[in-house]
């Protein structure tokens, strides 16, 4: 096994769970195995560009490409089958979120109200535990840009998650029907 | 306030994989299919270039089909590669020739490409570790099905079969996008060196044509037959008559040694020439830059074609 396929799989077990995770908390967990698979894929035959140092956030950004392709494939294919879990979610009745929540609920309804740019730069820094350098290379942004974007999307989640709260009191009184 | 620390209290709640929920998945069944699949798509690219020689390929290999016993300089005295090199291609033709006298049917698109291969591997040696002729191999069999048209992969894991979809490969492992590749053995090469990374030349190239072979159970005859025309014209590609397969039965192989310690094998049927496996041997001790070693002698990983056919469904054997 020659040396540079010892480090990609040192790479592999290192990180596939990891850039696995970020696939699965996006869409369903059958296309997360894709998506992490083109990743390492591209990880592979572009092993030269893969930053030794910090190779994580390389990975998620490529996954992130990976996920937008994914995601405009299955659009022209298929106009919204649901499968993708921002879109499925959207769809899904609010009043789940009005039916006294636990805490994940009630952030992940005020997340879905939020644009995706927001959310993404909340989700990698909330879930994927990335700090604002990683998150901006993620991104293919600066750390500066990256910084003010989080503060704003971190305002504007505190600002839904009160319009959520006020919302809450009058739609649990109501009689709804699950697709409502 | 912290905008981070915020932001992560607040969405740790929310999150649907906490921090290391999906760890192992690396080496689960899927994870390790998914491995395979991506390393097999093309070989790494050596960080030494190997010794290049001067080889004039193109009238060899019309020597060589002409039955001709070619004299070429080489620089390494202490080895007949005169013998030896026209013997890898005499065997190579012969391989090609043999495929079209089998019978073929193509698989339609809506069927299914099985092959069950059982691999042997020695694992790669973490640093401190050395791996040596009589460390143990793991053994794994492989059951994969593909469907022709090559929209989706499905394998057995814990006696369930998964179906999911297909990944992009390099080399294809799909029929219909295998059958798409040039089937003139000059064309075929020079995509194969193409698809290898710049500067790795002959080598991956090798490796490229092997994957071929051995990740697909179904090719095309024109196409199998220009897989050993083209390796063929690889410099360097020697023959052992006296080669074995996985199973200790006798069998030819046709080898390239790249990166100056990896033997990169095919191992072909002596009596029908079919495709049965590959190895992987260490030619010479190495240590890799992080300090794990493979002794010589070493196998690093060998592979034995149990079953390949067409079926109807996935789950069926052929």
């Amino acid at each position: 096994m020659p040396d540079a396929e010892h480090d990609f799989a040192a790479l592999w077990d290192a990180y596939y769970d990891d850039v696995l995770a970020y696939a699965v908390r996006r869409v369903d967990p059958e296309t997360a195995r894709d998506v992490a698979a083109e990743t390492f894929l591209v990880a592979w035959r572009r092993r030269d560009d893969v930053p030794a140092d910090r190779p994580f956030p390389w990975l998620l950004h490529v996954a992130r490409n990976t996920l937008a392709n994914e995601a405009r494939g299955r659009r022209r294919r298929a106009r919204l089958w649901g499968r993708l879990r921002d879109d499925r979610d959207l769809t899904e009745p609010v009043a789940d979120v009005a039916a006294g929540l636990a805490e994940g609920g009630r952030v992940g309804a005020a997340l879905r109200r939020l644009p995706e740019r927001d959310r993404e730069v909340l989700r990698l820094v909330g879930w994927e535990d990335l700090d604002a350098r990683d998150a901006a290379v993620v991104l293919g942004c600066s750390v500066k840009t990256f910084s003010v974007r989080l503060h704003r999307a971190r305002k504007r989640l505190a600002a839904v998650l009160a319009e959520l709260d006020t919302e809450r009191v009058p739609r649990t009184t109501l009689q709804r029907s699950p697709q409502a | 306030m912290n905008d981070i620390q915020e932001v992560r209290r607040m969405l740790a709640p929310a999150n649907p994989v906490p921090p290391g929920g999906l760890a192992g998945s690396a080496q689960d069944a899927a994870g390790r299919a998914a491995f395979a699949r991506v390393t097999a798509s093309r070989p790494a690219p050596p960080r030494r270039r190997t010794r290049a020689r001067l080889v004039a390929v193109g009238g060899l290999a019309v020597a060589v089909a002409a039955g001709v016993t070619v004299a070429q300089n080489t620089d390494d005295p202490g080895r007949p590669a005169v013998q030896q090199l026209s013997g890898a291609q005499v065997v190579l033709v012969k391989a090609a020739d043999a495929v079209r006298t089998r019978g073929f049917t193509a698989p339609r698109p809506d069927q299914w490409v099985y092959v069950e291969t059982r691999y042997r591997r020695s694992g790669v040696p973490r640093k401190g570790e050395v791996r040596t002729p009589a460390s143990p191999l793991t053994t794994v069999v492989d059951r994969l099905w593909t469907k022709a048209d090559g929209t989706r992969l499905a394998y057995a894991e814990k006696g369930r079969l998964v179906v999911s979809p297909t990944g992009s490969a390099m080399p294809p492992s799909d029929y219909a996008t295998v059958a798409r590749l040039p089937r003139d053995p000059d064309a075929l090469l020079a995509w194969a060196r193409r698809n290898a990374p710049p500067k790795a030349g002959d080598d991956r190239a090798f490796g490229l044509l092997s994957s071929l072979l051995n990740n697909n159970g179904v090719l095309p005859p024109d196409q199998e037959a220009a897989v050993y025309r083209a390796m063929a014209k690889i410099p360097r590609v020697v023959l052992d008559r006296a080669a074995r397969d996985g199973r200790g039965r006798p069998a030819l192989g046709v080898s390239l040694v790249v990166e100056g310690y990896v033997k990169q094998e095919i191992l072909l049927d002596p009596a029908t020439y079919a495709y049965r496996g590959h190895r992987a041997t260490i030619v010479r001790d190495h240590t890799f830059p992080d300090g794990g070693t493979f002794r010589k002698g070493t196998v690093e990983s060998e592979s034995m074609r149990l079953a390949a056919g067409v079926v109807d469904r996935a789950g069926q054997r052929p």
